[in-house]
C-alpha cells in the first residue's frame, strides 16, 4: 500500500512539472523542435532542471 | 504548411517544472527503487502482473491527475494544438511505437539516464532529439 502511494504521489508530482513547465503544451514543445523564428527553448531548461536534481539521487 | 503556433521562452517555469520532475524520478528511485521513465512504467502497467503492475498503474494514475489538480487549484494552462483528436491520437500511437523502439523516452533516456551518466541514454537521447528536430523542420519548412 505503501509503495502505491508513493508511486501515485511520484506521478502526480511528474505530472505537476509537466504542466508547470509547459511541456503538457504540443506547441511549445515542438517549438524547442523548430529551429526557424519560433525556437522555444524552455524544453532544454526543463530537462536541465530535471537532470540536476536527479544528480543528488 | 500554414502559421504555426509561436511560444514564448519561459525560462523559469521550466526550470521549476524541470525540478519538479527531477524531484519526482529521485523520490521513486530513493523510495522504491524504480526507474520513472514514462513509456517503460507504461509498457509495463499492460505487460506485467500483480505487484510488478499495480505501482505502474498507481504512477500513471497520478501522472494523469496532474491535469485536474492543476486546473482545481492554479486554473486553466495551455494546451495548443492545430490538429484534431484523430491526428493526435495517431501521434500518440506513433510516440508509443518509437519510444519502445528507443527503450526509453525523454524521462527513462533524458533524465534519469542523462544523471546517471549512462553511455546509452546519452546516445539515445541525442539520436532522437536529432532525429526529432530533423523531422520537425523538414515537415514545417521543406514539405
Amino acid at each position: 500500500m505503501k509503495t502505491l502511494i508513493i508511486a501515485l504521489l511520484c506521478g502526480m508530482v511528474f505530472g505537476l512539472g509537466l504542466i508547470v513547465s509547459g511541456m503538457s503544451n504540443p506547441a511549445r514543445v515542438l517549438n524547442f523542435l523548430d529551429w526557424g523564428p519560433r525556437w522555444d527553448p524552455t524544453l532544454a531548461l526543463v530537462l536541465g532542471g530535471a537532470v540536476a536534481v536527479a544528480l543528488t539521487g | 504548411m500554414n502559421e504555426w503556433t509561436s511560444t514564448p521562452f519561459e525560462p523559469w517555469a521550466g526550470l521549476a517544472g524541470g525540478v519538479l520532475i527531477g524531484t519526482a524520478v529521485v523520490l521513486l528511485l530513493l523510495s522504491i527503487g524504480k526507474i520513472a521513465g514514462i513509456s517503460g512504467i507504461t509498457a509495463g502497467a499492460i505487460t506485467k502482473k500483480h505487484l510488478e503492475q499495480h505501482w505502474r498503474l498507481a504512477f500513471l494514475a497520478g501522472l494523469l491527475l496532474a491535469a485536474p489538480l492543476y486546473l482545481l487549484f492554479a486554473g486553466p494552462f495551455e494546451v495548443q494544438t492545430q490538429f484534431g483528436a484523430i491526428w493526435m491520437g495517431v501521434a500518440g500511437l506513433l510516440v508509443g511505437f518509437g519510444t519502445r523502439l528507443g527503450s526509453g523516452c525523454t524521462s527513462g533516456h533524458g533524465v534519469a539516464g542523462l544523471a546517471r551518466f549512462s553511455p546509452r541514454s546519452i546516445v539515445a537521447t541525442l539520436v532522437f532529439f536529432g532525429a526529432a528536430v530533423i523531422t520537425t523542420n523538414t515537415v514545417r519548412y521543406f514539405i
